[in-house]
């Protein structure tokens, strides 16, 4: 099921279809570890819900909401 | 991190080089993604103190230091930390700058061992500008309480260049990696870093310009890299090249001539 990165709940995976940012925040993104197909993790949210810690190649990001909105991801379905 | 255009400049800090009192035999630049221990690293080498800390973004400005092995004096440069050399930030383009045009006779980047796969994003980067690359896998310990094991002979393989498993806190690892450096820089030893190829018509674009940037630079610095940048539309990387000719060629060409030629090769750049 594809969803954004948004939407994940904590403790949740999936992998990274696309990112659909401009394209510096994508280089961005990428050298941070967030590459399309590499699985990512939502960890947790923050006090105030913005932003929130995923986690990429064995490292915690914060990422805006505004920006994980437009990373779109594919969430196994066997669950 | 706190650092203005201005103070982004290389060339200051290379004529500072070429002044100091002992001649380097060599220059080596330490690369590294932030907080991978390139300082510990640093003063390691150089037995120096420069200020370590457990947090990114420490070193933003460049630090050298010197030390001496097999007779040769060498200069190592502490460079910023960065996640990739496409100059998104000011410590970015410092890093890229001084790598691409500030001529270093090796490029040192050190990874953190128990994140491999992200710091080799950077590693690639290096590569793609100067086959003189060696690869530090820093916090190796750490890696391996983590249980991570990484087969260095395979990595090496894959990636052409040498690879050295250091804890640097520890010291461990230091003296290999002094001697790769050594044989890297004045050694017989020549590194065969895994080319990067691209798609068909991006190859054809990238001869196209780097025909025009080798007629500017003459070899002096890397042209299929500067090629790319301009494919990819960075602007700042035509600031660079005019600031590199204007030092280099002050007296040979009249500097507008060139400017016009820059001006020319970035705009074709960004047509493609």
């Amino acid at each position: 099921m594809t969803k954004t990165l948004y939407q994940l709940r904590a403790g949740e995976k999936a992998r990274i279809r696309s990112i659909g940012t401009d394209p510096v925040t994508k280089e961005r993104l990428e050298s941070l570890g967030m590459i399309e197909g590499v699985e990512v993790g939502m960890v947790r949210s923050t006090p105030l819900g913005n932003p929130r810690i995923y986690r990429a190649l064995n490292t915690m990001i914060a990422l805006r909401n505004d920006i994980a909105k437009l990373v779109e991801v594919e969430v196994a379905d066997h669950e | 991190m706190g650092l203005t255009a201005k103070s982004t400049g290389i060339y200051a800090f290379l004529e500072d080089l070429n002044q100091s009192s002992v001649k380097a035999d060599a220059i080596i630049a330490l690369a590294g993604n932030p907080n991978t221990g390139k300082s510990t690293v640093f003063n390691g080498l150089t037995g120096l103190n420069q200020h370590t800390g457990n947090w990114p973004g420490k070193t933003v400005v460049l630090a050298k230091g010197n030390y001496l092995y097999r007779h040769k004096n060498i200069t190592l440069v502490d460079l910023p930390g960065t996640y990739s050399l496409l100059a998104n930030s000011a410590d970015e383009q410092v890093a890229r700058d001084f790598i691409c045009f500030g001529d270093p006779d090796a490029t040192v980047v050190v990874a953190d061992a128990t994140c491999l796969e992200r710091n080799l994003n950077l590693v690639l980067q290096v590569m793609e500008i100067t086959p003189k690359t060696i690869l530090c896998l820093n916090l190796i310990d750490e890696a391996k309480r983590k249980k991570i094991e990484i087969d260095i002979a395979a990595l090496e393989n894959i990636l052409g260049i040498p690879v050295i498993p250091t804890a640097a806190r520890d010291k461990t690892g230091l003296k290999e990696l002094r001697e790769a450096i050594h044989q890297t820089v004045f050694g017989k030893r020549c590194n065969h870093p895994k080319p990067m190829v691209y798609s068909e018509n991006i190859e054809v674009a990238i001869e196209k310009i780097q025909a025009e940037v080798e007629n500017l630079f003459q070899g002096r610095i890397n042209s299929r890299w500067v090629a790319l940048r301009l494919l990819d539309g960075d602007t700042t990387i035509i600031q660079e090249m005019r600031n590199y000719l204007q030092r280099m060629e002050p007296k040979d060409q009249p500097v507008s001539e060139t400017y016009k030629e820059v001006e020319c090769c970035g705009s074709f750049g960004s047509r493609v």
